[in-house]
Protein backbone atom coordinates (compact mmCIF):
# COMPACT_ATOMS: atom_id res chain seq x y z
CA UNK A 1 0.00 0.00 0.00
CA UNK A 2 1.33 3.40 -1.03
CA UNK A 3 2.23 6.04 1.94
CA UNK A 4 -0.28 8.98 2.33
CA UNK A 5 1.09 11.27 4.22
CA UNK A 6 -2.02 13.59 4.10
CA UNK A 7 -3.34 10.88 6.35
CA UNK A 8 -0.50 11.32 8.85
CA UNK A 9 -1.04 15.20 8.60
CA UNK A 10 -4.83 14.82 9.71
CA UNK A 11 -3.69 12.70 12.49
CA UNK A 12 -1.46 15.17 13.82
CA UNK A 13 -3.71 17.74 13.95
CA UNK A 14 -6.10 15.84 15.30
CA UNK A 15 -4.03 15.22 18.41
CA UNK A 16 -3.86 18.52 18.57
CA UNK A 17 -7.45 19.73 19.14
CA UNK A 18 -9.21 16.04 19.50
CA UNK A 19 -12.31 17.94 20.61
CA UNK A 20 -14.20 20.79 19.61
CA UNK A 21 -14.87 23.30 22.64
CA UNK A 22 -17.93 22.40 24.65
CA UNK A 23 -19.44 25.94 24.13
CA UNK A 24 -20.35 24.83 20.26
CA UNK A 25 -22.28 21.93 21.43
CA UNK A 26 -24.32 23.88 23.97
CA UNK A 27 -25.00 26.28 21.47
CA UNK A 28 -25.69 23.74 19.04
CA UNK A 29 -27.78 22.25 21.30
CA UNK A 30 -29.86 25.50 22.67
CA UNK A 31 -30.45 26.15 19.17
CA UNK A 32 -32.01 22.84 18.10
CA UNK A 33 -34.16 22.52 21.23
CA UNK A 34 -35.41 26.45 20.21
CA UNK A 35 -36.11 25.39 16.65
CA UNK A 36 -38.29 22.40 18.04
CA UNK A 37 -39.88 24.81 20.16
CA UNK A 38 -41.18 27.49 17.55
CA UNK A 39 -42.39 24.07 15.25
CA UNK A 40 -43.76 23.15 18.28
CA UNK A 41 -45.99 26.20 18.73
CA UNK A 42 -46.32 26.54 14.88
CA UNK A 43 -47.66 23.49 14.39
CA UNK A 44 -50.11 23.70 17.55
CA UNK A 45 -51.26 26.94 17.05
CA UNK A 46 -51.14 27.89 13.35
CA UNK A 47 -54.52 25.89 12.43
CA UNK A 48 -56.39 27.13 14.74
CA UNK A 49 -55.20 31.01 14.02
CA UNK A 50 -56.26 29.70 10.48
CA UNK A 51 -59.55 27.83 11.96
CA UNK A 52 -60.17 31.34 13.77
CA UNK A 53 -59.73 33.54 10.15
CA UNK A 54 -61.80 31.59 8.37
CA UNK A 55 -64.94 31.19 10.56
CA UNK A 56 -64.28 35.23 10.89
CA UNK A 57 -64.64 35.89 7.17
CA UNK A 58 -67.03 32.61 6.85
CA UNK A 59 -69.35 34.18 9.57
CA UNK A 60 -69.18 37.35 7.74
CA UNK A 61 -70.25 35.92 4.15
CA UNK A 62 -73.16 34.37 5.61
CA UNK A 63 -74.60 37.57 7.80
CA UNK A 64 -74.61 39.22 4.18
CA UNK A 65 -76.46 36.08 2.54
CA UNK A 66 -78.93 36.21 5.19
CA UNK A 67 -79.75 40.13 4.62
CA UNK A 68 -82.23 40.69 2.04
CA UNK A 69 -81.80 43.50 -0.85
CA UNK A 70 -84.42 45.42 1.22
CA UNK A 71 -82.76 44.71 4.42
CA UNK A 72 -79.71 46.17 2.92
CA UNK A 73 -81.44 49.13 1.95
CA UNK A 74 -83.05 50.01 5.16
CA UNK A 75 -79.81 49.25 6.80
CA UNK A 76 -77.75 51.97 3.85
CA UNK A 77 -80.95 54.70 4.67
CA UNK A 78 -80.47 53.96 8.88
CA UNK A 79 -77.22 56.01 8.15
CA UNK A 80 -78.35 58.32 5.38
CA UNK A 81 -77.11 61.69 5.17
CA UNK A 82 -78.32 64.25 7.74
CA UNK A 83 -81.34 66.44 6.33
CA UNK A 84 -82.39 63.55 4.74
CA UNK A 85 -86.43 62.49 5.16
CA UNK A 86 -85.73 59.97 7.58
CA UNK A 87 -83.21 61.95 9.68
CA UNK A 88 -85.57 64.62 10.28
CA UNK A 89 -87.92 62.33 11.65
CA UNK B 1 -38.98 20.98 30.18
CA UNK B 2 -35.93 19.18 29.80
CA UNK B 3 -35.62 17.44 26.11
CA UNK B 4 -35.21 13.60 26.36
CA UNK B 5 -31.41 12.16 25.82
CA UNK B 6 -30.18 8.97 23.62
CA UNK B 7 -29.38 7.64 26.71
CA UNK B 8 -33.30 7.52 27.77
CA UNK B 9 -34.38 6.19 24.64
CA UNK B 10 -31.81 3.32 23.56
CA UNK B 11 -32.61 1.34 20.61
CA UNK B 12 -33.69 -2.02 21.39
CA UNK B 13 -30.64 -2.37 23.75
CA UNK B 14 -28.29 -1.54 21.39
CA UNK B 15 -25.47 0.85 22.25
CA UNK B 16 -26.29 4.04 21.02
CA UNK B 17 -22.46 4.91 20.30
CA UNK B 18 -22.75 1.27 18.54
CA UNK B 19 -25.35 2.48 15.84
CA UNK B 20 -24.31 3.64 12.51
CA UNK B 21 -24.65 7.06 10.88
CA UNK B 22 -27.57 5.90 9.10
CA UNK B 23 -29.03 4.22 11.68
CA UNK B 24 -28.73 7.64 13.97
CA UNK B 25 -29.80 9.69 10.77
CA UNK B 26 -32.88 7.66 9.99
CA UNK B 27 -33.87 7.58 13.89
CA UNK B 28 -33.36 11.42 14.18
CA UNK B 29 -35.46 11.84 11.38
CA UNK B 30 -38.45 9.80 12.32
CA UNK B 31 -38.40 10.78 16.11
CA UNK B 32 -37.11 14.18 16.18
CA UNK B 33 -35.13 13.51 19.38
CA UNK B 34 -32.35 15.08 19.59
CA UNK B 35 -29.93 12.98 21.26
CA UNK B 36 -29.79 11.12 17.89
CA UNK B 37 -28.18 14.47 16.62
CA UNK B 38 -25.38 14.69 19.81
CA UNK B 39 -24.45 11.22 19.13
CA UNK B 40 -23.36 12.43 15.61
CA UNK B 41 -22.03 15.54 16.54
CA UNK B 42 -19.74 14.30 19.40
CA UNK B 43 -18.32 11.53 16.58
CA UNK B 44 -17.83 14.18 14.20
CA UNK B 45 -16.91 17.68 16.11
CA UNK B 46 -13.36 16.70 16.95
CA UNK B 47 -12.61 16.59 13.16
CA UNK B 48 -14.74 19.43 11.41
CA UNK B 49 -13.76 21.48 14.33
CA UNK B 50 -9.67 20.50 13.73
CA UNK B 51 -10.29 21.13 9.38
CA UNK B 52 -11.94 24.61 10.21
CA UNK B 53 -8.52 25.76 12.17
CA UNK B 54 -6.18 24.03 9.61
CA UNK B 55 -7.85 25.74 6.83
CA UNK B 56 -8.98 29.13 8.77
CA UNK B 57 -5.87 29.26 11.16
CA UNK B 58 -8.09 30.90 13.96
CA UNK B 59 -9.70 28.95 17.08
CA UNK B 60 -12.27 31.77 17.13
CA UNK B 61 -13.09 31.65 13.69
CA UNK B 62 -12.94 27.88 13.65
CA UNK B 63 -15.53 27.78 16.57
CA UNK B 64 -18.12 29.82 14.72
CA UNK B 65 -17.53 28.30 11.62
CA UNK B 66 -17.98 24.54 13.20
CA UNK B 67 -21.23 25.55 14.97
CA UNK B 68 -22.77 27.00 11.39
CA UNK B 69 -21.80 24.01 9.96
CA UNK B 70 -23.10 21.55 11.88
CA UNK B 71 -26.31 23.88 11.95
CA UNK B 72 -26.56 23.65 8.27
CA UNK B 73 -26.03 19.96 8.70
CA UNK B 74 -29.07 19.73 11.57
CA UNK B 75 -31.39 22.04 8.93
CA UNK B 76 -30.63 19.52 5.94
CA UNK B 77 -30.21 16.28 7.27
CA UNK B 78 -33.05 15.47 5.56
CA UNK B 79 -31.60 16.10 2.00
CA UNK B 80 -28.94 13.78 2.83
CA UNK B 81 -29.55 11.44 -0.60
CA UNK B 82 -27.30 8.61 1.02
CA UNK B 83 -25.27 8.40 -2.78
CA UNK B 84 -21.92 9.38 -0.82
CA UNK B 85 -20.83 8.39 3.07
CA UNK B 86 -22.09 10.44 5.57
CA UNK B 87 -18.51 12.13 6.64
CA UNK B 88 -17.78 12.56 3.08
CA UNK B 89 -20.94 14.82 3.12
CA UNK B 90 -20.38 16.10 6.75
CA UNK B 91 -16.31 17.49 5.07
CA UNK B 92 -18.16 18.41 1.81
CA UNK B 93 -20.01 21.37 3.83
CA UNK B 94 -17.54 21.67 5.87
CA UNK B 95 -14.78 22.65 3.33
CA UNK B 96 -17.41 24.55 1.25
CA UNK B 97 -17.97 26.70 3.95
CA UNK B 98 -14.43 27.54 4.52
CA UNK B 99 -13.68 28.28 1.43
CA UNK B 100 -16.44 30.58 1.24
CA UNK B 101 -15.81 32.19 4.15
CA UNK B 102 -12.34 32.77 2.93
CA UNK B 103 -13.14 34.09 0.08
CA UNK B 104 -15.90 36.77 1.36
CA UNK B 105 -13.15 37.53 4.15
CA UNK B 106 -10.76 38.36 0.88
CA UNK B 107 -13.99 40.48 -0.49
CA UNK B 108 -14.01 37.96 -3.91
CA UNK B 109 -9.91 37.82 -4.39
CA UNK B 110 -9.06 34.68 -6.19
CA UNK B 111 -8.20 31.49 -3.52
CA UNK B 112 -7.08 29.55 -6.25
CA UNK B 113 -3.74 29.60 -8.26
CA UNK B 114 -4.24 32.05 -11.03
CA UNK B 115 -4.98 30.91 -14.64
CA UNK B 116 -2.51 33.35 -16.20
CA UNK B 117 0.55 32.06 -14.57
CA UNK B 118 0.70 28.79 -15.88
CA UNK B 119 -1.70 28.17 -19.49
CA UNK B 120 -3.13 24.60 -18.79
CA UNK B 121 -0.97 23.00 -21.45
CA UNK B 122 2.48 24.18 -20.00
CA UNK B 123 1.65 22.21 -16.72
CA UNK B 124 3.96 19.17 -15.93
CA UNK B 125 1.84 16.72 -14.53
CA UNK B 126 2.96 16.05 -10.99
CA UNK B 127 2.65 12.65 -9.67
CA UNK B 128 0.35 11.59 -6.88
CA UNK B 129 3.13 9.95 -4.82
CA UNK B 130 5.35 13.08 -4.73
CA UNK B 131 2.83 14.72 -2.86
CA UNK B 132 1.88 11.54 -0.47
CA UNK B 133 5.12 10.69 0.44
CA UNK B 134 6.17 14.18 1.19
CA UNK B 135 7.59 14.18 4.83
CA UNK B 136 5.12 15.01 7.39
CA UNK B 137 6.72 18.41 8.87
CA UNK B 138 7.24 19.36 5.34
CA UNK B 139 3.95 18.45 3.95
CA UNK B 140 2.30 20.76 6.45
CA UNK B 141 4.66 23.80 5.15
CA UNK B 142 3.81 23.70 2.23
CA UNK B 143 0.12 23.31 2.44
CA UNK B 144 0.63 26.89 4.65
CA UNK B 145 2.15 28.13 1.66
CA UNK B 146 -0.18 28.02 -0.89
CA UNK B 147 -3.05 29.62 -1.77
CA UNK B 148 -6.05 28.78 0.80
CA UNK B 149 -8.17 27.54 -1.99
CA UNK B 150 -5.21 25.04 -3.71
CA UNK B 151 -4.89 23.60 0.07
CA UNK B 152 -8.45 22.90 0.49
CA UNK B 153 -8.67 20.99 -2.82
CA UNK B 154 -5.44 18.81 -1.97
CA UNK B 155 -7.04 18.11 1.14
CA UNK B 156 -10.28 17.16 -0.09
CA UNK B 157 -9.05 14.85 -2.73
CA UNK B 158 -5.90 13.73 -1.02
CA UNK B 159 -6.93 13.71 2.78
CA UNK B 160 -10.35 13.13 2.90
CA UNK B 161 -10.04 10.83 -0.68
CA UNK B 162 -13.38 12.33 -2.51
CA UNK B 163 -13.66 11.69 -6.05
CA UNK B 164 -14.05 14.23 -8.81
CA UNK B 165 -17.48 14.23 -8.93
CA UNK B 166 -17.87 14.38 -4.86
CA UNK B 167 -15.28 17.55 -5.32
CA UNK B 168 -16.95 19.07 -8.13
CA UNK B 169 -20.76 18.89 -6.73
CA UNK B 170 -19.17 19.87 -3.26
CA UNK B 171 -18.12 23.45 -4.59
CA UNK B 172 -20.93 23.64 -7.78
CA UNK B 173 -18.09 23.32 -10.98
CA UNK B 174 -17.65 21.09 -13.65
CA UNK B 175 -15.47 17.98 -13.22
CA UNK B 176 -13.25 19.37 -16.26
CA UNK B 177 -12.81 22.63 -13.71
CA UNK B 178 -11.71 20.80 -10.95
CA UNK B 179 -9.31 18.86 -12.82
CA UNK B 180 -7.66 21.68 -13.87
CA UNK B 181 -7.61 22.91 -10.08
CA UNK B 182 -5.81 20.11 -8.42
CA UNK B 183 -3.07 19.97 -11.58
CA UNK B 184 -2.94 23.65 -10.49
CA UNK B 185 -2.67 23.15 -6.70
CA UNK B 186 -0.26 20.12 -7.51
CA UNK B 187 1.66 22.15 -9.36
CA UNK B 188 1.72 25.02 -7.61
CA UNK B 189 2.73 22.67 -3.87
CA UNK B 190 5.29 21.52 -5.95
CA UNK B 191 6.82 24.71 -7.13
CA UNK B 192 6.22 25.73 -3.49
CA UNK B 193 8.41 22.77 -2.18
CA UNK B 194 11.36 23.42 -4.65
CA UNK B 195 11.67 27.12 -3.81
CA UNK B 196 11.87 26.34 -0.02
CA UNK B 197 13.60 22.80 0.21
CA UNK B 198 15.48 22.44 -2.99
CA UNK B 199 17.15 26.37 -4.25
Amino acid sequence: MSTNNFKKLEEEEEKQFPHAPPEIENNLMGNMRMTHFMGDVVELYLPRIFEMILSFFGNNQEVKKKMTPNDQLESDSDDGPIGSPKSDL
Amino acid sequence: MKTPTIESKSNAGRSNSKLTDLELIHLYLSTRNSGYFQVLYRRYSGKVYSKCISLLKDEALAQDAAQEIFTKIYLNLAKFSERSKFSTWIYSITYNYCIDFLRRRKKHKNLFSSEMEDPPDQIDEVLDTELMEMEVGRLKNVLENIPEGDKAILLMKYQEEMSIKEIAASLDKTESAIKMKIKRAKHKAQAVYKSIYIN
